[in-house]
């Protein structure tokens, strides 16, 4: 049945391309996220509770309780991402996979752990684990600088003709950023190397928690003992190495549907098991044998195992973080609704959703110097843009909504930092010559220029009135400390412009030259 | 692809990259000898009481017509103001009509091709977007060139600059054969007023070398650069006279119905002064670009038209 894997790979191709289109192009394909970002498991498990999110989570299951893990093969960014570099590994190596062990017990425990951290509110187990965000940050960190690197310095060359992919805007490589990113996907790629899907079966919480249904799908691979002759040749296509020829058993908990296996063997020995068809000549065949036991591959013994150790890995999850609680940093100025440190840090998964789609660039992953808790954590970084007053985009956009929905008219007001200025390092002061940058670019005036000696105009702060926006900071021309910049706020709020009084109206028609 | 092809297609494609080089030498020569000689025109028209676009209609009229400035097949640059992610009504930016009414009036006149850009201070899409600038320029038949990134400037010595003795200008300076510049006549926190001359720091990349180093000169010295707007025009029908050049809100406006039109961007900018009530000793740029020789900041010196609609 050969169409089954040309399907999986088309659907795959279609999405991974749409993934890539969102977080290299947001402004020009953010749309697409409607059809590949809502259905992914976690940000809708680890998000607050909405109708839709629950919709998201039975619907998965109950397609994994289906067809077993396709969400793996079609649905998931980090599994797609790991195909891709399957594809290079078999340009390098064509020996094929290895049969691994189960690993139901560990998988179970790094799962729980992960599972109690995240209700303790410390996000960094889960931002490291969470497919979808590791996902997001590899092509946050490492396709889309690529790709703005690209239409950089390269739109002399490709002329108009990259319009159609949307404007060229700077997203550079982020130095600590990038590093850690790429640092995490060459590791993955290890994994792959040798194991091949052996994150998705070991590290992947969501993995933990499909595989669970996966072992009882309608809908399976199995092998037929009478026909097996034990060759290993499907073995060697699988992934997940989960069939092992010599026992002529496959774990369907671990299968992560990819459907390679299928036409590889020449007696017919692999069928894929329905509902419709399981009553009749297979499962006869399978009561014939008692030397195997397809569905329940993982013995009792290892399943009471990992029970107990998740529960234990949970609960120390869920009580350990309490001691890096007090390490939250709170000098990081935080994108517009993400409302104060603790908030924002016990929510956000890291999927750099935001980071990809700032338009201004200006939100960009922690630097590691904020410590473990906030790490890859977004902030704000006022060097190659400002928070610009108009726009609310991700506050729109965040699948977890650690960045709550603020309407653009309030996004206007919202204080998200404070204004320093620092008058010995100004312009006027040390130059004695007119500038105004930072006035200019103000949106509220909470700085403004007053008069000043030598007819010069100077900066007057009002820390009261500024939201915080970075333009001021932004625009500075004073290097390499800039002469005014923001400040982190611990709780964002809203403020209030006082009065102006009226301009007097003025007698059309007369020239005053 | 055998090594003979393979050598065949580099040095096409090595020649094609450098087509670009002479041509943009040639385009720096001086532009059209109209902007030299005002002939039996006015120096200065103003024009007051009706729309943006009706003024224009107007002024150019009264200056000779569009065709004295555009010449059949001639590539125009028209550069407003698009500083802003502001609406049309918040007199921030150029008046998408005016901008609009340019652009067809130059295409009707014969222009080959109509392009507007500007290097905004917002992120250019939404500055482009809800000025209404690119809806307008587009339904005039016009075209929006991106300027937000340094590959689209290109190296530019200023000879005479005292301060400003080299930057980079937007290859469409270079390459158009008419300049129309038009600002929108506010106040500025740095520069004490915008209107012809500083609207000409939305043409160069750097703007932070103008802030740290006397902004006042570098606007000035970057007048004296060979290639000069043909013609420039000031939209005064909403002129913000505090909180400039961003504006807090509309009620830092105050309505004019004005519109200054002048080949000298130094005098249109000394008359622009009045309408804004500052005094031209505290905008410097006007006394040190008259200095230069760019133009004349004496008012008394110009042959003045003032037009009523």
């Amino acid at each position: 049945m050969p169409y089954l894997k040309r399907a999986r790979q088309f659907l795959a191709l279609a999405v991974f391309v749409a993934f890539v289109l969102i977080f290299v192009r947001f402004d020009s394909f953010g749309s697409m996220l409607a059809a590949v970002g809502l259905p992914q498991f976690a940000p809708a498990l680890t998000g607050p509770f909405m109708w839709s999110s629950v919709a998201v989570i039975v619907g998965v299951l109950l397609l994994t309780a289906i067809f077993g893990r396709v969400y793996c093969s079609i649905i998931c960014p980090l599994g797609l991402i790991q195909d891709l570099m399957l594809r290079l590994r078999r340009l390098i190596d064509r020996s094929g996979y290895r049969t691994l062990p189960s690993l139901a017990w560990l998988h179970a425990i790094i799962a729980a752990l992960v599972g109690g951290t995240w209700l303790a509110g410390y996000m960094l187990p889960t931002a490291l684990l969470e497919p979808f965000a590791a996902g997001g940050r590899i092509l946050a960190g490492i396709f889309q600088p690529f790709a703005a690197f690209l239409f950089k310095y390269k739109s002399s060359f490709f002329g108009d003709s990259v319009n159609w992919l949307g404007m060229a805007s700077f997203k550079p490589f982020d130095a600590t950023g990038t590093a850690i990113v790429a640092g995490m996907a060459l590791l993955l790629f290890f994994l792959c190397f040798r194991w091949g899907r052996v994150y998705c079966n070991s590290l992947c919480p969501v993995g933990a928690v499909l595989r669970l249904v996966a072992g009882h799908s309608m809908v399976k691979v199995v092998i037929d003992p009478e026909k097996c002759v034990s060759c290993g040749v499907c073995a060697k296509t699988c992934k997940a190495g989960c069939i092992d020829a010599a026992t002529k058993t496959i774990d369907n908990s671990r299968c992560i549907a990819c459907f390679n296996c299928l036409d590889t063997c020449r007696l017919n020995g692999l069928v894929l098991k329905t509902a419709g068809n399981s009553s009749a000549s297979i499962a006869a065949n399978f009561s014939d044998t008692s030397d195997a036991a397809p569905v329940s591959v993982i013995p009792a013994s290892s399943g009471r195992r990992a029970f107990v150790g998740g529960l234990a890995a949970a609960a120390a999850g869920y009580f350990l973080p309490v001691r890096f609680q007090s390490a939250a940093a709170a000098d990081t100025i935080l994108p517009p609704g993400a409302g104060n440190h603790k908030d924002f840090s016990s929510r956000c998964i890291s999927c750099h959703l935001c980071v990809a789609a700032c338009p201004s660039s200006v939100i960009r992953p922690s630097s590691p110097g904020t410590g473990l808790r906030s790490l890859q954590q977004p902030s704000l970084v006022f060097d190659l843009g400002m928070c610009e007053q108009n726009c609310n985009l991700c506050s729109q956009i965040c699948p977890v909504m650690a960045i709550k929905p603020i309407m653009a008219e309030h996004k206007k007001f919202l204080k998200i930092g404070e204004v320093v200025y620092k008058q010995n390092l100004c312009v006027v002061e040390t130059n004695g010559t007119d500038c105004g940058a930072c006035a200019e670019h103000c949106p509220t005036q909470a700085v403004r220029m007053v008069p000043y000696r030598n007819n010069l105009m100077i900066p007057q702060t009002d820390p009261s009135i500024c939201i915080g926006c970075g333009s001021c900071e932004h625009i500075c021309p004073v290097r390499p400390d800039k002469a005014i910049i923001v400040k982190a706020v611990a709780e964002q709020t809203t403020i209030t412009l006082p009065e102006q009084e009226k301009l007097a109206p003025k007698a059309e028609n007369e020239f005053p030259f | 692809m055998d090594r003979r092809k393979f050598i065949a297609l580099l040095s096409t494609i090595a020649a094609s990259y450098n087509l670009k080089f002479p041509l943009a030498l040639a385009a720096e020569e001086p532009v059209a000898a109209a902007a030299a000689t005002t002939g039996g025109f006015p120096d200065l028209i103003g024009v007051a009481g009706g729309t943006p676009a009706a003024m224009f209609d107007r002024a150019i009229a009264a200056a000779g017509g569009i065709e004295r400035f555009v010449k059949q097949g001639q590539k125009v640059l028209v550069k407003p103001n698009i500083g802003w992610d502001k609406k049309p009504e918040e007199g921030a930016n150029t008046s998408p009509e005016l901008v609009k009414r340019i652009v067809e009036l130059c295409l009707k006149a014969g222009a080959s091709e109509v392009r507007v850009f500007d290097n905004t201070c917002n992120h250019w899409q939404a500055c482009y977007g809800n000025s209404g600038i690119e809806t307008a320029v587009k339904e005039a038949g016009g075209k929006m060139l991106m300027a937000h990134e340094e590959s689209y400037f290109t190296p530019l010595d200023v000879p005479a600059g005292k301060v400003l003795k080299k930057t980079a200008v937007h290859q469409a300076w270079l390459d158009s054969d008419v300049i129309i510049n038009v600002p929108i006549l506010k106040h500025h926190g740095g520069a004490r007023m915008t209107a012809a001359m500083k609207n000409l720091m939305g043409v160069i990349f750097d703007r932070r070398y103008y802030h740290s180093n006397d902004l006042h000169q570098c606007i000035a010295d970057f007048t004296t650069i060979a290639k000069k707007p043909t013609l420039n025009v000031i939209d005064a029908y909403n002129v913000m006279m505090r909180n400039g050049p961003r504006g807090v809100s509309t009620d830092d406006l105050v309505t004019r119905k004005m519109l200054l039109l002048s080949t000298d961007m130094v005098a249109i900018d000394a008359a622009a002064a009045r309408i804004l009530e500052v005094d031209q000793q505290e905008v410097a740029y006007i006394a040190k670009a008259a200095e230069h020789g760019t133009g004349i900041n004496t008012l008394d010196k110009l042959r003045i038209e003032r037009l009523t609609l």
